[in-house]
């Protein structure tokens, strides 16, 4: 059973006593969920992916014996899981494509989105366009520090790399966002 | 780096082009994904989920059998081809104990069309039916062979005697370790070496062609080689019963994907033939017609499957952008 570290966050403090399944569920679902979202973007469905990720933790939890923090631990489970979901929704990629191009437009008469929201989605789908491109090693350091906004020290916590080791990979991975949003752009006619 | 860098989703960067990236991303952040009621929602399912431990003891259990059948295969056809027969004569010059005719049969067995589908992961891995099946029924038993052996022709025969059984149990190893990566590895890469491989030495006819065609399908699209499963899956015809109908799915997905919608459309209605499927495949097949009658412009056809899919599956995957669509 893990026992509470200095370096656990309130939320590992709910489960330091009894890690169980919903304990552990009910101190990280959201945060694992926000993870989820921010690491495969609009294309992933975040319900399922958090679902799944419980089923791993429930499925290992036995298991687990503390040496890493359960923050760490899920972390990693979910990045698994999320890409996972990626893989397998570029299968399914072409129902998003449909829903939006024709299923919507020749359903129904246009219903005229607010702005701020049209903009939000269009943007959330240019990040993660251009993220698409980007290897995962990189994209991962992007997504946790501007997204997530946690610190290097709290990625390289997460991720299990040194802090040197976050910064030169944010580093060339803001380069290659520049460069592939460039593209992007070239490639569309424009700022989108 | 010396000093930490500032966030681009702070406002205030200097350069135009970091000012666009942090607009950006501070627009993709999702402050809440799932409220309250959906988190609920996904405890709820985590407390229906089966024990998933018990699948992996059936996923191997069933990749066990398929090669203990594959072997038994293997050997029946041994046997009754008379190679490892004691009753057998060494002498070289002795006519054949079956017929060229039926020992073609065993040699080059027809593709079977309804080859095994390729997303159940605990589908045996390799169909023994296809090795030991047609071989019993092509042989007679043994000792009436050695009986009718002097009426046969005394034709040379083609393939040698002894190679045919370990061929086939090379084949069947070569396959099995592919399916092991593929499935339980998840080395899709590796498994379409050992498949191209396969392909060199068996080629594309032998006994155990049409489970190698399948699984290759299956490595390519975890390699996301869409375009390639697609072109292998237009020269297989899954029919749309048992395991085939996961093949159906997956080819209509792709021919849509690939805005061949009648074709597709052709796919999922095969699928939806039976109306009392309520699987994984019609779910997908209900909802991929109605984006290609959508796409094919029978709006009205497309909110009709869309009525139905929501009325078969309203906890569907795709119920969200059903209903979604159908409001608008």
């Amino acid at each position: 059973m893990p026992t509470l570290r200095a370096d656990q966050t309130p939320a590992d403090d709910v489960v330091a006593e009894a890690p169980s399944l919903d304990g552990l569920y009910r101190a990280h679902a959201a945060t694992v969920a926000r993870w989820a979202a921010h690491l495969g973007g609009p294309r992933v469905d975040v319900e399922d992916a958090v679902h799944e990720v419980f089923l791993v933790v429930g499925r290992q939890l036995p298991e687990f014996r503390g040496d890493a923090k359960v923050t760490t631990w899920l972390y990693r489970i979910t990045e698994r899981v999320v890409r996972g979901a990626r893989r397998r929704d570029r299968l399914h990629r072409w129902l998003d494509r449909v829903r939006r191009a024709d299923v919507e437009r020749s359903l129904s008469p246009a219903r005229p989105s607010p702005v701020e929201e049209l903009e939000r989605r269009q943007s959330r789908e240019t990040v993660y366009a251009v993220l698409d491109r980007i290897a995962e090693k990189y994209r991962r350091v992007l997504v946790l520090f501007e997204l997530e906004e946690l610190s290097g020290e709290q990625i390289a916590a997460l991720t299990g790399t040194k802090l040197a080791t976050v910064w030169v990979h944010l580093h060339r991975a803001r380069a290659l966002f520049l460069s592939e949003l460039a593209q992007l752009d070239r490639n569309t006619g424009g700022p989108r | 780096m010396k000093t930490r860098p500032e966030r681009w989703t702070t406002p205030g960067a200097a350069r135009a082009d970091e000012a666009r990236a942090g607009l950006l991303l501070r627009r993709a952040v999702v402050r809440q994904p799932l409220d309250a009621r959906a988190l609920d929602d996904v405890r709820e399912r985590l407390r229906e989920a089966p024990r998933p431990a018990s699948r992996r003891l059936v996923l191997r259990f069933g990749v066990a059998l398929a090669l203990f059948l594959a072997g038994g295969g293997v050997v029946a056809s041994a046997t009754l081809l008379g190679h490892w027969s004691p009753f057998s004569r060494p002498a070289a010059p002795q006519p054949a104990p079956v017929s060229p005719t039926a020992h073609h049969r065993v040699a080059v067995v027809p593709p079977v069309p309804a080859a095994p589908a390729v997303t159940p992961p605990a589908a045996p891995p390799i169909a023994a039916p296809t090795v030991a099946a047609p071989a019993a029924p092509a042989r007679p038993p043994r000792a009436r062979a050695v009986e009718t052996a002097p009426e046969e022709p005394a034709a040379p025969v083609v393939n040698p005697p002894a190679a045919a059984p370990s061929a086939i149990a090379e084949e069947a190893a070569l396959l099995a370790a592919a399916l092991r990566g593929l499935r339980e590895s998840g080395d899709a890469a590796g498994a379409l070496a050992l498949l191209d491989e396969h392909d060199r030495r068996f080629g594309v006819t032998g006994p155990l062609a049409a489970e190698a065609r399948t699984t290759r399908v299956e490595a390519l699209l975890r390699l996301s080689r869409f375009t390639q499963a697609l072109v292998l899956l237009d020269t297989l015809d899954p029919r749309p019963t048992g395991r085939g109908r996961a093949l159906l799915a997956t080819r209509g997905e792709l021919r849509a994907d690939a805005r061949r919608c009648p074709e597709a459309v052709a796919d999922f209605d095969a699928l939806l033939a039976d109306a009392s499927a309520s699987d994984d495949t019609a779910e997908r097949a209900l909802y991929g017609r109605a984006a290609c009658r959508s796409r094919l412009g029978d709006a009205e056809a497309a909110r009709a499957d869309l009525d139905a899919y929501l009325a078969r599956f309203p906890a569907g995957r795709y119920a969200a952008r059903a209903r979604t669509a159908l409001e608008r």
